[in-house]
């Protein structure tokens, strides 16, 4: 029985943050800084013919004015096609023109507005569709020169940033065994990640050793040196990435945004510290979206319910730079067939670059994506069949030892009882209210399994200081998921000392060890781990340390929060006594852990089938949502979410349920009130006041429920719980809503004008 | 963040003070209130104020009173969250603190002011259409004196009003509700908190002795470039009784009297439907109220 792993520790970082102490970004002061402003680009697709910045060098208080031909640097972690400052060619509103480094942040503003632009206007293109025909504006002519890994295959002379395919089985054969084959397509839309800290960054530059020290809340330190190294021609020990409390990212903070400008005009400041803040507008319009997407899927099914084929064929929305979405969308691809046993399988996944914002990395990688369409035609082959949507999904789902579509046998699939305790939650089977005047009650449930990347490394350092308190280097970040606290309970359990003594600061690459970052719902499994190696390390010297100075054997010792026991005696002492004589003179101890699944047994897939597609672990989630609908207005309102989710084994059920809860807000949010409103590629909503989200006043009751399908290789059994979380919401809700009165909304968000059509249409 | 631009701020003590501020400055003066709409234009760059006017230390314009000759003088600094909590408000006018309780959030409303909704004359306005069904009126002070103007014949279009140069706005007056009445303000966003109308109508019935409508008032917020009533719809409803057919062709006679534009918050048929679907429903609660008041 453990002593901290399973308890709500409070977080450690609570008391910092609710007495605004804690330092985000934002925050960063530093003497002799200076302040960023950037002039935008209005033109979705131009060429740049002539840019003048006479202007703005001319305002009192401007250090610096760079412009593209000033730093003529690209960046980009899966393909290098992002110039940190448009060279002589702008790709979407939004784009970076030039940036102003000045003594405050209102000169920079004044500054860049003073900046003399003079474009010529290209063809642009803004639906991926469009973009995909032979005649249509290409974005990248100098694809086929842009540095990519191997794994991205683009076609260049077309906007096909990637294409990526997957076949097994037969198809074919599949569809003319099927009693039925369902031929579906649905669409979903790019949605804001609007974290409440916007993007923001510091920046300095060493004149004296050309190197950069960069202040950011980016969610993968290691990374961002790496590609901020690469960009510059800088080796890594030269780049110091230095990570501050983020104020929320959900994916949105994942590559070089804010991070780009500061570093560029950092070069240019003597030395001078410069730091950029997104203004809201910004943060909506020229930050990272959600890709959207068009996903046709094609399911062949028995009339009982098994499905036996199914082919889709997908097209993303870029936007104009690749960011993540590569790997965002190879990911999503590989998804599609849904937490479904199907012998025959086919996808085409198509990314398209379009003159619009970048889209990027989104809590769910894709996979909140695919779920939309696969979870959404599972419901309509449940009608299509007369059969129940939960019994259709439970008669085809993984179950423990089921093979993923790559032949990697699973391990840990909680999967049916997410089903089966959601639906009971929510009254799945009992009977509704009655509709009550324009009134009608609905509920819906949908599915949905996540992977995390993989093989991907995580290490960290641990040191007992010489009065026996623990301190945990790592660069995993605090995103705000609790995952510092998190990672302290799983040091606190294997070393043996209370969680809420240990220190774990906020990462910095030149001091605390690489891990691949805090993303893909990875590190209380994956740092967990490598805390875990560590934390053993650390107790084993503690007890030797404990046995030389109590004159025992260390073997019949043993520590519980920092009290060290002796079998068959009890308590001899405290670890700060044990320590403190050990080390008069001062010393420390230090271990390191670090762990990497690659090599594992439990990822191995069939021959000849892609390897990288198995996961390290596996996370399956269900919502079961009831919804009430005004049939007159259009208005849909969420009254119940039971959300059940397999995380392996909870480290901390509160932080955990947060997880959920703020995944379900996320999902109502996005399901039912986000969305761009564009014109020409601008985004006309860029305040919070017109880009919707869900406030307080429109949450319903969320039940979180937590399956536990204990990991053979996670720490203390831990999977993850961050992104999957929010991919089912949309599903469950559209189901609810053609339950409540037999309308199927395909294309999110579904709106009240939506659904009024719909409804003119099949009145019910 | 984006700054806002440089401007000159006074904080006069008086209405004289004030006005004589206001003349002196021109028509880029401009006079804060609340500051939950202006200062948020002036952020967006919409407007470049070269001086702000702060009314908030002049003393006695945030009353809610009783007047002698009856009624209702709202000063025009008392605050949207005041009119929610108001027990006279609340005993004479409930639909006031009904609509105030849409305005935007807790803390926007702890901000905002009456004067300032009614100021910034946005069609779109949440306290304008019940004040409209409620007959009140605005009171007005400028270099030339006081005037009151009907809150009918104030707005002109989309963010402008009667008011003078250097005119403000002191008290919104509302007389006595007839004997018999019940008014109700309903309103569709597209979220339930922080949200700005889509559609927004109130509705006032007064029934004469025998029950039946006396006088019907419908006004609609976000409907066209001013707060809409709907005259056809009040005259339709007048005379007759209080079927609920009556009241659903009064509602169809109300949306085709408004011209609603397609913005990115909605489409224009989207609105006129709801105006159709709201209009009902306030009249409907306007029933209610009437029935629960006696
Ligand atoms: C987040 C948010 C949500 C909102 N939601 C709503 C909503 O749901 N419904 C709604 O109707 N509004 C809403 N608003 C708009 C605004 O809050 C209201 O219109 C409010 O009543 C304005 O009052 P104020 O005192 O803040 O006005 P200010 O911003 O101070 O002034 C507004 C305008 O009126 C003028 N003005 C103010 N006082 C006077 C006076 N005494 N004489 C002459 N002119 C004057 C000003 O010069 C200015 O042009 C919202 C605003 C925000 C920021």
């Amino acid at each position: 029985m453990e002593t901290w792993i399973g308890r709500s520790v409070p977080r450690l970082d609570g008391r910092e943050k609710v007495t605004g102490q804690a330092v985000y970004t934002v925050d960063v002061e530093l003497p002799n800084m200076l302040h960023a402003a950037v002039l935008r680009s209005t033109r979705p697709h131009a060429r740049i013919v002539d840019l003048d910045v006479s202007g703005a060098q001319s305002v009192p208080g401007v250090k610096a004015v760079v412009t593209g031909r000033d730093f003529p640097y690209t960046h980009g972690g899966m393909i290098k096609d992002q110039p940190f400052i448009a060279f002589d060619r702008v790709r979407y509103v939004g784009e970076v023109v030039a940036a102003v480094a000045a003594e405050t942040e209102a000169i920079a503003q004044e500054a860049a507005a003073r900046i003399r632009v003079r474009y010529e206007d290209l063809a642009a293109v803004f639906d991926p569709k469009e973009a995909l025909a032979a005649d249509a504006p290409i974005l990248h002519e100098g694809m086929a020169d842009y540095p990519h890994s191997p794994l991205y295959e683009n076609i260049p002379g077309t906007n096909v940033c990637t294409i990526r395919t997957f076949t097994k089985g037969d198809v074919q054969t599949g569809f003319a065994e099927a009693d039925a084959v369902y031929d579906d397509e649905f669409y979903i839309h790019a949605v804001a990640h609007t974290p409440m800290e916007t993007h923001a960054a510091v920046a300095q530059h060493s004149p004296a050793d050309g190197g950069y020290t960069v202040w950011s809340s980016s969610d993968g330190p290691h990374r961002r040196s790496k590609e901020l190294a690469e960009a510059l021609g800088l080796p890594v020990n030269k780049v110091r990435v230095l990570s501050t409390y983020s104020g929320g990212g959900f994916g949105g903070k994942g590559t070089l945004v804010a991070e780009a400008t500061v570093v560029a005009l950092a070069a240019f400041t003597g030395g001078r510290p410069v730091k950029m803040i997104f203004s809201r507008e910004e943060e909506l319009s020229a930050a990272q979206t959600r890709h959207a997407a068009y996903l046709r899927i094609k399911t062949g099914v028995k009339k009982d319910g098994t499905l036996v084929a199914r082919s889709a064929d997908l097209i993303w929305d870029k936007g104009a730079y690749a960011s993540k979405g590569p790997d965002v969308t190879y990911r999503g691809a590989m998804t599609i067939f849904g937490p479904y046993r199907i012998p025959n399988l086919e996808v085409r996944s198509r990314l398209v670059y379009t003159n619009k914002q970048i889209a990027g990395a989104y809590r769910g990688y894709g996979v909140t994506q695919v779920t939309w369409a696969c979870e959404a035609q599972m419901d309509m082959i449940a009608q299509r069949l007369g059969i129940d949507p939960v019994a259709l999904r439970l008669k085809n789902c993984y179950v423990e030892n089921d093979t993923f579509i790559n032949g990697q046998v699973m391990k840990a699939v909680g999967l049916t009882e997410t089903l089966q305790r959601a639906a009971r939650e929510i009254g799945w089977g009992t009977p509704k209210a009655a509709a009550s005047g324009p009134l009608r009650r609905g509920r819906g449930i949908a599915t949905t399994l996540k992977g995390t990347a993989t093989p991907t490394e995580s290490q960290c350092v641990i040191i007992a200081a010489m009065d026996g308190s623990v301190t945990l280097l790592t660069s995993a970040v605090e995103v705000g998921a609790g995952q510092h606290t998190a990672l302290a309970q799983i040091a606190a359990e294997t070393i043996g000392v209370d969680p809420t003594t240990i220190n774990v600061p906020n990462s910095d690459t030149f001091n605390t060890p690489y891990q691949f970052g805090t993303t893909s719902s990875r590190v209380t499994f994956h740092d967990g781990n490598a805390v875990r190696r560590a934390g053993e390390r650390i107790r084993k010297r503690i007890l030797e340390i404990a046995g030389e100075i109590l004159q025992t054997d260390p073997g019949r010792l043993s520590m519980v929060n920092g009290r060290i026991s002796e079998e068959g005696v009890g308590e001899r002492a405290g670890i700060k006594e044990v320590f403190s004589q050990k080390f008069p003179r001062g010393g420390m101890i230090v271990e390191h852990g670090s762990y990497c699944p690659a090599g594992s047994e439990l990822l191995k897939a069939d021959p000849g089938m892609p390897q990288g597609l198995s996961s390290a672990f596996w996370m399956f989630a269900t919502h079961a949502a009831e919804v009430e609908v005004d049939v007159e207005t259009g208005i849909v309102k969420v009254l119940k979410v039971a959300a059940a989710h397999d995380v392996g084994r909870v480290v901390n059920p509160q932080l955990c349920e947060q997880q959920i809860e703020g995944s379900v807000v996320m999902g109502i949010s996005n399901t039912l009130m986000e969305e761009f409103k564009l014109d020409r590629g601008r985004v006309l909503n860029n305040t919070l006041a017109d880009y919707k989200l869900a406030t307080m006043m429109d949450l319903p009751e969320i039940v979180a429920i937590m399956v536990e399908a204990g990991h053979p290789e996670g720490p203390y059994g831990a999977k993850g719980a961050g992104e999957p979380a929010v991919a089912p919401t949309a599903p469950a809700i559209a189901g609810a809503i053609f339950d409540a009165i037999g309308v199927r909304i395909t294309d999110l968000p579904i709106t009240p004008e939506k659904i009024r059509a719909a409804l003119k249409k099949a009145p019910c | 963040m984006k700054r806002l631009k440089p401007f000159a701020y006074r904080e006069p003590k008086t209405l004289r003070e004030a006005i004589r501020i206001l003349v002196g400055e021109g028509p880029r003066a401009a006079t804060l209130a609340g500051g939950t709409d202006l200062l948020v234009r002036m952020k967006q760059g919409v407007v470049t104020p070269s001086l702000l006017v702060n009314l908030k230390r002049i003393k006695g314009l945030d009353r809610i009173q009783r007047p002698k000759a009856g009624g209702l003088s709202i000063g025009t600094l008392s605050t949207i969250a005041a009119l929610e909590r108001s027990a006279l408000v609340a005993k004479r006018y409930p639909v006031l603190a009904q609509a105030a309780g849409f305005l935007g959030s807790p803390s926007i409303r702890q901000l905002a002011t009456l004067g300032g909704n009614v100021g910034r004359s946005s069609p779109a306005a949440d306290m304008v259409p019940s004040l409209v069904v409620l007959k009140a009126s605005v009171i007005a002070e400028g270099a030339s004196g006081k005037r009151e103007i009907p809150l009918d014949t104030f707005f002109k279009g989309p963010g402008q009003n009667a008011l003078a140069p250097a005119e403000i706005i002191t008290a919104i007056v509302v007389p006595d509700a007839a004997p018999s009445s019940g008014a109700a303000y309903v309103r569709l966003g597209r979220r339930e908190g922080m949200d700005c109308a889509l559609v927004g109508v109130a509705a006032s019935l007064t029934l004469d002795g025998a029950g039946s409508v006396a006088e019907a008032r419908l006004a609609m917020a976000s409907c066209g470039p001013v707060p809409l009533r709907a005259r056809g719809a009040e005259a339709f409803l007048s005379g007759g009784g209080l079927a609920e057919e009556r009241l659903r062709e009064a509602a169809r006679l109300a949306a085709g009297e408004t011209s609603p534009i397609s913005d990115m918050r909605a489409c224009a048929d989207y609105r006129r439907e709801m105006v159709e679907v709201l209009a009902y429903r306030a009249l409907a609660a306007a029933v209610q109220t009437d029935r629960k008041a006696r």
